[in-house]
């Protein structure tokens, strides 16, 4: 027979423990909200930019850079794993950080000269506990980071592009894709590869208007070396911005079910604390009952 | 210019200030004078089709007699039509620029060792920068 008080007391602070998970539940879904709303504020600057490289490229320029072309042999590569400065976010910086090692262990392999850079505390301590020391840590990009801190590192990153310090920049996070889908994405970022071009911009808007002439100064060439790192400091930004929104619906969905979890505790445990209670209720009035029967 | 004709609003310019971060200024304009990369340009209405790269230096905007002052980062400027599109990395109101600041970057920027034509071009860009920032400074504290 289980012991009622006992029961009543873990029914009690499994109570406690919902009412902890429920508010942060509520703050995750406040702080998604407020990371949403910027990210999507960031979006008008990559279709503006988008658009500029569309115009540019329809005057039948060749698009020609050195961080579009992949070096001849990579020497030097870096690998940044975006992961959250806190925990209680479900499967968000463990399968971060199992992608990030996986990457990781290949880069080491066919690179003689890698780098390891993680930005978040738990990516941090995930690395240590796995026996690799990372050579730079970040842990200041909390649920809004600016673009100025991004900038930063991402001028860092070109610079040493640039100068030849760095052949290739790997970056791991967790892409945002809907509110319900987000995945661990390992993209690769210096060389970029190509440009965004007219393909994303919508077809109609495009067909619909004149392309006006354009006069460039100082000349097209000029301004699109200066489009190239632009575009690479926008994408290394949405980077940061959808891990930044990923983490608050990581947050959101694990809190979610916790307190939902909690819930059903409590229901099982009431109706056990209250089967005892009746149990012991009924027993007593047994005593009760076969005394005075034994006194006939 | 013939295809222009088709795009020519009436009214004022239409200014809009874009960072990465979010759109900062949207705002009607009469007239405007951005930092080109080797100087300043003024725009006025009815102005052609025009993409440029910008420097690092003040964007001044004058409507209804009101004058605005931003500190421009780089980043290019659109003109379509009576549209003027700003995409730059930073702007922000020229009272705000940190002199102080912008002078411990050009110091250090001067410090810099440059060895060959990519940090040499690197150094340039820092040390405009931080000029860009002074100017603008003097220009709003004067």
């Amino acid at each position: 027979m289980p012991n009622p008080r006992e029961l009543d007391n873990r029914r009690k602070s499994i109570r406690n423990i919902r009412k902890i998970t429920r508010t942060m539940e509520l703050i995750a879904t406040a702080r998604f909200k407020k990371a949403m709303d910027r990210a999507s504020a960031a979006t008008e600057y990559t279709s503006r930019i988008t658009r500029l490289v569309a115009d540019l490229t329809g005057g039948g320029l060749e698009v020609d850079h050195p961080l579009l072309e992949p070096r001849e042999s990579t020497q030097a590569a870096g690998l940044l794993v975006l992961t959250a400065n806190r925990g209680l976010c479900g499967g968000f910086n463990g399968n971060l950080i199992r992608s990030g090692v996986d990457r990781w262990k290949e880069l080491t392999e066919s690179i003689p000269e890698c780098k390891l850079e993680v930005s978040g505390k738990r990516g941090i301590s995930g690395f240590k506990f796995r026996g690799f020391e990372p050579a730079e840590t970040y842990n200041h990009f909390e649920d809004s980071p600016t673009f100025d801190e991004v900038n930063e590192l991402a001028t860092r990153y070109l610079d040493d592009y640039v100068t030849g310090k760095l052949d290739r920049l790997d970056v791991v996070y967790m892409k945002f894709e809907t509110i319900a889908r987000q995945k661990v994405s390992v993209e690769t970022l210096l060389p970029l590869g190509a440009l965004a071009t007219a393909d994303e911009a919508p077809e109609e808007e495009a067909a619909g208007k004149v392309n006006p002439l354009y006069e460039f100064v100082p000349s097209a060439e000029s301004i699109l070396e200066e489009v190239v790192p632009a575009s690479f400091k926008v994408k290394l930004f949405k980077c940061f911005l959808d891990s930044a929104v990923s983490e608050q619906i990581a947050r959101m969905v694990a809190m979610k079910s916790a307190t939902e979890n909690a819930d059903d505790l409590i229901k099982r445990l009431s109706m056990q604390y209250n089967r005892a209670r009746q149990g012991r209720i009924t027993s007593e009035l047994m005593d009760v009952i076969g005394g005075v029967e034994a006194l006939n | 210019m013939s295809t222009g004709e088709s795009s020519v609003a009436q009214g004022p310019l239409t200014c809009v200030v874009v960072t990465p971060e979010m759109t900062v200024l949207e705002t009607k304009a009469d007239f405007l004078v951005l930092p080109l990369f080797d100087g300043e340009f003024g725009v006025d209405r009815h102005h052609s089709p025009m993409i440029g790269r910008l420097g690092f230096g003040e964007l001044r905007i004058r409507s209804e007699g009101q004058l605005q002052r931003f500190y421009v980062d780089g980043g290019f400027v659109q003109v379509a039509g009576d549209v003027v599109s700003i995409l730059t990395d930073r702007a922000l109101p020229a009272s705000e620029v940190d002199q102080a600041a912008a002078e411990a970057q050009l110091q250090s920027a001067f410090e810099q060792p440059a060895s060959g034509q990519e940090q040499l071009a690197i150094r340039e860009r820092n040390i405009a920068r931080a000029r860009g920032q002074i100017r603008v400074a003097q220009r709003a504290s004067a």
